[in-house]
């Protein structure tokens, strides 16, 4: 007999012992099935749409600790990203100031100079 | 991705011959119990959105390491209670037991069978049980994942986290191992 039949004539053996558990065990392995299927449903995505069921979806998340660190990168991805946007916006505006200081007819320096409201004066009068 | 029907059909399958397992490895039906509803909850928690087809294999990692925690534990445990009991008075030894401890309810399907061929299968049985709790528990392991749990060498070797060599070598030493405990108690399969 090779090692392969004579392992499934065992375990066949095997088999008809696992069916005499008693009552008692084989109601605890029911009860412990039924609490892990439980478990399951509880894990199982809620549907999209139902506050109340995104509220408990979240609040299950954040039990677990594992899952926070998870939660925790990605908002620390959100917020660069948004950092980077305003900073990136702030670079665009000043690139556009320069370029309308640059193609202003008058030199930037006219701005800051003592004389240049007394140009001013001059020039809306005539 | 398997459905709730598909995990309850599997962890109904699977649940006596996972209690055996634990059995025939912890030797302690209230301890295997708490293993295998441990593992029945850590494949909830954890795998429960997985291919059915991995079921099989998921669980039987699960449950070959809820059983090595047991033993951590115990070991853990023990080294608590000796430290302890040193330092205090043993009551149990004064304690009334109940006289029907002992005794055990006879299974349904037995109850109407020829009693000495039920005799000669219970202690077939009995001496098969015996050889498995005395194999070395890798050997044990390899042996009923591949021949009871029908798993094939890639998918042992997955659930034992070894490689395919050695599920093959744990397989062949149980199979003679138990061969001769057999040969040696009379027993013929």
């Amino acid at each position: 007999m090779s090692d392969q039949d004579f392992g499934k004539r065992l375990a066949g053996h095997l088999s008809e012992a696992a069916e005499q558990l008693s009552a008692a065990q084989k109601e605890k392995l029911g009860m412990a099935r039924l609490r892990a299927l439980e478990r399951a449903r509880m894990r199982a995505p809620q549907p999209v749409g139902a506050l109340a069921g995104v509220g408990v979806g979240l609040g299950r998340q954040l039990r677990d600790s594992h899952k926070l660190w998870r939660v925790g990168l990605i908002a620390l991805a959100i917020g660069a990203a948004i950092a980077f946007s305003l900073q990136f916006n702030d670079v665009q505006t000043d690139d556009d100031i320069d370029t309308l200081l640059l193609s202003d007819e008058l030199p930037p320096d006219a701005y800051i100079s003592e004389r240049f409201d007394t140009i001013l004066q001059g020039h809306s009068q005539s | 991705m398997a459905n709730y029907e598909q995990l309850s059909s599997f962890l109904k399958e699977v649940e006596r011959r996972a209690f055996k397992q634990a059995v025939y490895a912890v030797r302690d039906d209230d301890a295997a119990l708490d293993i295998v509803q441990d593992a029945m909850l850590r494949l909830a928690d954890r795998y429960a959105s997985r291919p059915v087809e991995e079921l099989p294999m998921l669980f039987q990692r699960i449950l070959q390491n809820a059983i090595r925690d047991h033993f951590r534990r115990s070991k853990v445990r023990s080294w608590w209670t000796s430290l302890l009991s040193s330092f205090s008075v043993n009551e149990e030894e004064d304690a009334p037991t109940d006289p029907f401890d002992g005794l055990s309810v006879e299974s349904e399907s037995t109850a109407f069978e020829d009693p000495a061929k039920a005799l000669n299968r219970e202690q077939t049985l009995k001496i098969i049980e015996q050889g498995l709790e005395l194999l070395p528990p890798r050997q044990r392991e390899a042996f009923l994942l591949r021949y009871w749990e029908e798993l094939d060498v890639s998918q042992t070797a997955e659930a034992m986290g070894c490689s395919e060599g050695s599920v093959k070598t744990h397989c062949s030493r149980a199979s003679h191992a138990l061969a001769n405990w057999l040969k040696a108690k009379g027993v013929s399969l």
